[in-house]
């Protein structure tokens, strides 16, 4: 191989080469865009049955990349903590770029309300979904008690 | 329409600040819009007065608000139809046809029957411009794969023309030559028609890795309550996302509508 001289002409070539080649310019609103398009699953804090029910529909995922094992949380009475639920909520809320949905069993988003309450961002969105035991409720849906509040109720 | 003597009398300040407002400070010529597609053109001469000009402001403002405020209603009632109706019934069935497999079936299916080794999910959500939509990947996956057998099919049913064909001229060209030819020409026939019977089995293989139905966790033989529950939950899901978007729109109608409020 024959001798590199690090003559000033060089020098300036491979700094070009690595700043201009290997890091592409990248604007923000690309990277708002990819980070959208990266959100694409449904994630879900729900009961036995109904996390059974939406497995069968197809939205479970199963990884082996740490922080990502997995995109649901079965909670069972009396063994699942409160903290757990937290947790979870936090993971698929906050530390996860990929979930779009999180769809939470609504007895069980009462259980973590102030939570699920103060949560202000736009994705991932969250829907609260009726369980066996706990048939939708439109009293404590919360969009309902907006516009109630809205039209002064 | 107000004359020009009358907007002499106006103090030009306060006009000034009404044409701020509307955005027509450097406009040679005034056209007065109310938002839904209707305008008037107003020449210079003819602008209206201040209070008509406020006046002009408030009507569009209140009649923005309770165009904001029927939007509001409509998807409202949009909203509660389908959370009220089929939303509710979905999971209703959902979790009645899954406690009835679970009793005609000698197990329940639950966590314990979960398959926790790695896959991908077969339903995803896709952005399509202000809304979602639900991709489903594994009914992707079998129409590619249908694509693909038909195109092995098509290639297998050609290959072994092209054999015939060759095995003629081999045939023809042994009598010329000699017996090695054929041989040889045989071995060409017999290479090129193995690839055509490996490719279906590796597509198979990539298929089985790639995208799994979720209901073969629980079994090769599942109670038909099983299927009705999962076509129910996979209704449910579709509703969840478009309850989704209902929110959304209906958050920021009531957004606008609290904005006009406080203004």
């Amino acid at each position: 191989m024959p001798p590199i001289y690090l003559t000033p002409s060089y020098i300036l070539f491979h700094y070009l080469h690595t700043t201009t080649y290997l890091q592409p310019p990248t604007s923000p609103k690309m990277s708002a865009n990819e980070a959208m398009a990266k959100r694409s699953l449904l994630a879900v804090i729900a009961d036995e049955d109904s996390v059974t029910g939406l497995l069968l529909a197809g939205v479970g995922q199963v990884l082996n990349e740490p922080g990502k094992e997995s995109n649901f949380l079965t909670v069972v009475p009396g063994k699942t903590t409160q903290e757990e639920v937290e947790q979870a909520f936090d993971r698929f809320t906050g530390e996860r770029d990929d979930v779009a949905i999180l769809l939470i069993n609504q007895h069980i988003a009462d259980l973590i309300r102030p939570r699920v309450d103060s949560y202000t961002n736009a994705f991932p969105a969250i829907l609260e979904i009726p369980s066996k035991d706990h048939p939708y409720d439109p009293e404590k849906d919360s969009i309902l008690k907006k516009v109630r509040r809205l039209f002064g109720e | 329409m107000p004359t020009a003597s009358v907007t002499e009398e106006i103090e030009t300040s306060e006009l000034d600040q009404c044409l701020e407002r509307l955005g027509l400070t450097d406009a040679k010529e005034f056209v007065l819009s109310n938002g839904f597609g209707e305008s008037e053109k107003l020449a210079p001469e003819n602008l209206p007065d201040k209070l008509d000009l406020e006046e002009r402001l408030e009507g569009l403002t209140s009649e923005l608000q309770d165009e904001k405020v029927l939007q509001l209603l409509l998807k409202l009632n949009e909203y509660e139809d389908l959370a009220n109706g089929s939303f509710r019934t979905d999971f209703i069935d959902g979790f009645s046809n899954l406690s009835r497999a679970g009793f005609n079936s000698t197990r329940t299916f639950g966590p314990d029957s979960y398959d926790l080794r790695e896959y991908q999910a077969c339903k995803i959500l896709v952005k399509n411009g202000d809304s979602f939509e639900v991709v489903d990947r594994l009914k992707r996956q079998r129409e590619e794969s249908k694509k693909t057998a038909t195109i092995i099919a098509q290639a297998s049913k050609e290959a072994p023309e092209e054999n015939g064909t060759k095995k003629r001229t081999s045939k023809n060209s042994a009598k010329s030559a000699g017996a090695t030819q054929k041989t040889e020409k045989s071995a060409i026939s017999t290479s090129t028609s193995i690839p055509a019977k490996t490719e279906p089995t590796e597509t198979r293989e990539v298929e089985s890795v790639k995208y799994r139905d979720p209901i073969n966790q629980f079994g090769g033989l599942v109670p038909y309550q099983l299927r009705q529950a999962q076509s129910n939950f996979l209704a449910a899901v579709l509703h969840c996302v478009k309850l989704v978007e209902l929110r959304r729109t209906i958050e920021s109608l009531i957004e606008d509508i609290e904005s006009f409020q406080r203004s």
